[in-house]
């Protein structure tokens, strides 16, 4: 049965004669199909070639016309929005040979050849000098459901290593967002934003066929799997396909080292430099882990590969990104990863994308916070997970951090007050990385708090499962989580996801006082009793104290705006709890016990369950100075200056 | 030879615990007062709450985000507390090299008066001294950086190369330091005998006075430099295995991390005495 549907396929596919198919059903819509036909000029740097898309609306509406990224002339000079963006100047794009562009040679759609027609739009800005994005009026109209091939003729110029794209002296090759790429129509019109200087990527899922020539002695690793090379002279042709994916990329260069390994069915491929050897080990590890953890934690990894890239020494600024299938990490020679796991980390990080963008495909211009936030936060659950909470990230010289410590870092040293659900161009400086990674994950990490982890477990795999291959928003996640728990959660996202208030829950203060025992009269038992002054009564000291009683006054303070339910602990010098939960709705709140023990301490959010709270330090309060630890930092201090002025002295 | 007069170090100082315990001090003081500042930032974060706690467990990365973020004002005052002390310690121990080098190449024994009395004598001219050495400083971060300019030209696209040619271009300027540190502790010795006035010439004096013993001269401080290096390494590790869990075994840290710092000061003063050692022998 499966071999017949499989024949079907290659039929009436319209890439069939390319390659084999990997999946014998679809698993997204596969409405954005390339054929792709290119030749690498490693002379001049320039890809030149054809792609033919296959593309077919799936709306409700019929369009009139197409939207093309043409990401790559963000790059072609000085006032294209990315580097104006970037401030205006990009010191690695002077000569003429550094910047990069793709131009659209021939555009034919469905036999018309509409190269005329096309024109430069800027639906974002009103600048008319950038050039990442074209409109193809048609001469018809595409009704829902109809399919249309469009041919187009390309040369994309690339750039000097830049911004995640480009090329190094003379053979080194990175090609992402390198093609004529169709944004994606939605019912309220086409979804094709310009090249951002913070902007990552949108775009429908399909299936890529790729054939690549070049120099024969070139290694490539990208999106996909290699079905086939042909050889001849001195160059190769490499068929590359890749299924139910929304972008391709892939590098070139003579040089790499590769290591292959098949792990529960996935091949990891892994290309290095040889400088980067001692990496080899941890990447694969780290790749196999994450390929565990997430498997189990929201759903299978279905590609047959992955092939993860540390880029050469000079070419950093293709590190660290991600792209279906194919991720680039980073390594150092001679890094000392087990003080400070950065490697690991953005292996981690890239490859986790790969549920948090490659197959949940969110609109990344607009809400970035669905696949940074959400990846970051699966990166915290698994370097915790992997390496321990406690040092997962940094263990230097008596400094031991978590991703939680990290993550706060992250936020804290940057916060603004913005918020967290807004398209990324129009965030300020720096405020990106902060609102699209650091924030959300620990948002996330605090819903986690909030919910419990098995619910939040039970959220995150619904939310994958619901919406992989597709192109979900922030409302699908919150209507999961609002599904899941079986309660409403729109207070909580209104305050952390779409407002910009801050969260800072403090004890204000404690103090347990000796109460004054009974004095006047009191009707017992049908008798008035007589209780004198305490100062009249004789009794020795220690009756005295077990008799005792003392009103204990807590008072916990709301700083920030950000109203959640929070608990409350009260700790007792006998080792006795009581725990509250306030809503947090007043400014403020106290508890007053009486008992006959004193406070210990007093604690809002014992469990951390709000880590997105601006202020651990002010979250507990104790009744008895605690100075044990300030002593031993006070050593630590003492030690490390006298260190400091032994080493002045030797000038001396 | 080099290890007689290391053993003759070692006997002077032992003769002088008054001097060591007065550099030792010296040293505490100034310490004590940066680290009163720093315990007040300390208190402030850490007194009053139970984050004290997750610092004794060794969890001090959450208390070091909060520090940074909520006491960054105060930790960048700090900072330049800090450099205007380490200032003042510096124009201290060239004060109170003058006694200490005057004690060492002379053959009386300690005496308050003395000591006190050639700290004052040779502080000017200690000062000058020093204020010689930044320029051969400057000289040498100089060549360095040239140095460093010409081995960058063989480091290819090497990952590797670059790490390692850096790592001789550090070791380089680690050597050009350590030359000049050492040329002026001779230079010192060359003020006191002498009594030159210029100490220009007196710092010619002294680099002629190493060069033509260079293998000596260096081999003495080399091995006091794994002297240092061995008791760096004896403390600090076993320091790391006290556990900090209670405020006697902080207690009984600060008690080690003291002792550390008192060895420290007395292998300062072996050294200082080995090299008189060496320059009166010559």
């Amino acid at each position: 049965m499966k071999r017949a549907f499989l024949l079907l396929v290659l039929l009436f596919n319209g890439s069939s004669g390319i390659g084999q198919v990997i999946f014998t059903e679809p698993l997204s819509p596969r409405n954005a199909s390339y054929q792709i036909t290119v030749k690498l000029d490693t002379g001049a740097k320039q890809i030149i070639g054809k792609e033919i898309l296959h593309w077919k609306n799936i709306t409700q509406y019929a369009t009139e016309e197409l939207q093309f990224h043409l990401y790559m002339n963000a790059f072609k000079n000085n006032q294209s929005t990315h580097i104006l963006e970037k401030g205006g100047h990009a010191d690695k794009l002077r000569d003429e040979e550094a910047w990069g562009w793709v131009d659209v040679n021939r555009l034919i759609v469905s036999g018309h050849d509409l190269t005329e027609q096309a024109e430069f739009i800027q639906p974002d800005d009103e600048n008319t000098q950038d050039q990442s994005v074209i409109c193809v009026p048609l001469n018809r109209k595409v009704h829902p459901g109809e399919s249309i091939e469009i041919e187009i003729d390309f040369v994309t110029q690339l750039p000097v290593v830049y911004r995640r794209n480009g090329y190094y002296k003379d053979d080194f090759f990175f090609a992402a967002q390198w093609f004529p790429k169709l944004g994606v129509l939605e019912d309220q019109g086409w979804n094709c934003h310009q090249f951002h200087a913070n902007s990552e990527f949108f775009s429908d899922y399909g299936v890529y066929d790729v054939q690549l020539t070049l120099p024969k002695e070139y290694v490539v690793g990208s999106t996909g799997t290699v079905q086939k090379t042909e050889t001849f002279d001195s160059m190769k042709t490499l068929h590359i396909r890749a299924e139910d994916v929304h972008d391709f990329a892939w590098t070139a260069w003579p040089h790499y080292r590769v290591v292959k390994e098949n792990y529960k069915g996935v091949d990891i491929i892994h290309l290095y430099e040889d400088d980067h050897v001692g990496t080899v080990d941890l990447t694969m590890d780290a790749m196999k882990k994450t390929l565990d953890y997430m498997t189990a934690w929201v759903g299978d990894y279905p590609y047959p590969a992955i092939t993860v890239v540390h880029p050469p020494t000079g070419c950093f600024d293709v590190a660290g990104m991600e792209y279906p299938m194919f991720v680039t990490g980073g390594a150092m020679y001679a890094m000392p990863e087990y003080l400070v796991r950065m490697t690991t980390m953005v292996t981690v990080h890239e490859f986790g994308h790969n549920w948090f963008y490659g197959m949940i495909g969110s609109n990344e211009f607009e809400e970035a916070w669905l696949d940074e936030g959400l990846n970051s936060y699966a990166e915290c659950r698994m370097m915790d997970h992997f390496y321990g909470s406690e040092a997962s990230m940094v263990s230097l010289l008596g400094l031991n951090m978590g991703e939680l410590a990290y993550q706060r870092m992250g936020f804290l040293g940057n916060r603004r007050s913005n918020r967290i659900l807004r398209p990324v161009w129009t965030y300020i400086g720096g405020d990106y990385g902060v609102h699209s990674y650091s924030k959300p994950a620990l948002m996330l990490w605090t819903l986690e708090g909030v919910v419990g982890r098995p619910v939040m477990d039970e959220i995150m795999r619904t939310f994958f499962q619901r919406w992989k291959f597709k192109h979900p928003h922030s409302q699908d996640f919150i209507d999961v989580v609002n599904e899941i728990t079986g309660e409403n959660y729109d207070s909580f996202f209104d305050q952390l996801l779409k407002g910009s208030n801050d969260l800072d829950y403090a004890v204000a203060s404690v103090s347990s006082r000796k109460t004054r025992p009974r004095e006047g009269l009191f009707d017992e038992a049908g008798e008035r009793q007589l209780y004198p002054k305490e100062e009249e009564i004789e009794k020795d000291s220690t009756a005295a104290e077990e008799e005792a009683t003392y009103r204990t006054r807590v008072r916990v303070h709301r700083k920030g705006e950000v109203i959640l339910p929070v608990d409350v602990l009260l700790v007792f010098e006998n080792g006795d709890s009581l725990s509250y939960v306030w809503d947090g709705e007043e400014r403020w709140t106290q508890y007053i016990v009486n008992k006959p023990v004193k406070l210990d301490y007093a604690v809002v959010d014992p469990q951390r369950k709000l880590v997105l709270d601006a202020q651990f330090s002010n979250n507990s309060k104790t009744r008895e100075p605690q100075n044990t630890a300030v002593h031993l930092m006070g050593n630590r201090a003492l030690y490390w200056f006298e260190s400091l002025l032994h080493l002045i002295g030797i000038l001396g | 030879m080099i290890f007689k007069h290391i053993l003759t170090g070692f006997q002077l100082t032992l003769k002088n615990k008054r001097v060591w315990l007065l550099l030792f001090s010296v040293q505490l003081l100034f310490a004590s007062i940066l680290t009163v500042s720093m315990k007040t930032q300390f208190s402030s974060l850490l007194s009053d709450n139970l984050m004290g706690q997750e610092v004794m467990a060794g969890h001090t990365g959450i208390a070091f985000v909060e520090m940074i973020v909520h006491q960054g004002q105060a930790l960048a005052m700090q900072m330049k507390f800090v450099l205007l002390m380490a200032l003042f310690y510096l124009g201290v121990t060239v004060f109170l090299n003058g006694g200490v080098f005057a004690l060492f190449l002379g053959d009386a024994p300690f005496q308050q008066k003395t000591f006190w009395g050639n700290a004052g004598q040779y502080f000017g001219r200690f000062f000058r001294l020093m204020l010689n050495s930044l320029l051969y400083l400057i000289i040498a971060v100089l060549l360095y950086l040239g140095v460093d300019a010409l081995l960058m030209l063989f480091k290819g696209d090497s990952e590797k190369m670059l790490v390692l040619l850096k790592g001789v271009g550090f070791a380089f300027l680690a050597f050009e330091l350590i030359l000049v540190q050492m040329t002026f502790d001779y230079a010192k010795m060359i003020a006191i005998k002498s009594d030159k006035k210029s100490m220009f010439k007196v710092s010619l004096s002294a680099w002629g006075f190493v060069f033509r013993r260079l293998g000596r001269t260096l081999s003495l401080y080399l091995l006091m430099l794994l002297l240092g290096l061995a008791v760096f390494v004896v403390f600090t590790g076993i320091g790391g295995l006290i556990p900090t869990i209670s405020g006697l075994m902080v207690f009984l840290l600060l008690l080690w991390q003291q002792l550390h710092s008192f060895v420290r000061a007395g292998t300062r003063m072996v050294f200082i005495a080995s090299q008189c050692q060496l320059y009166c022998s010559a």
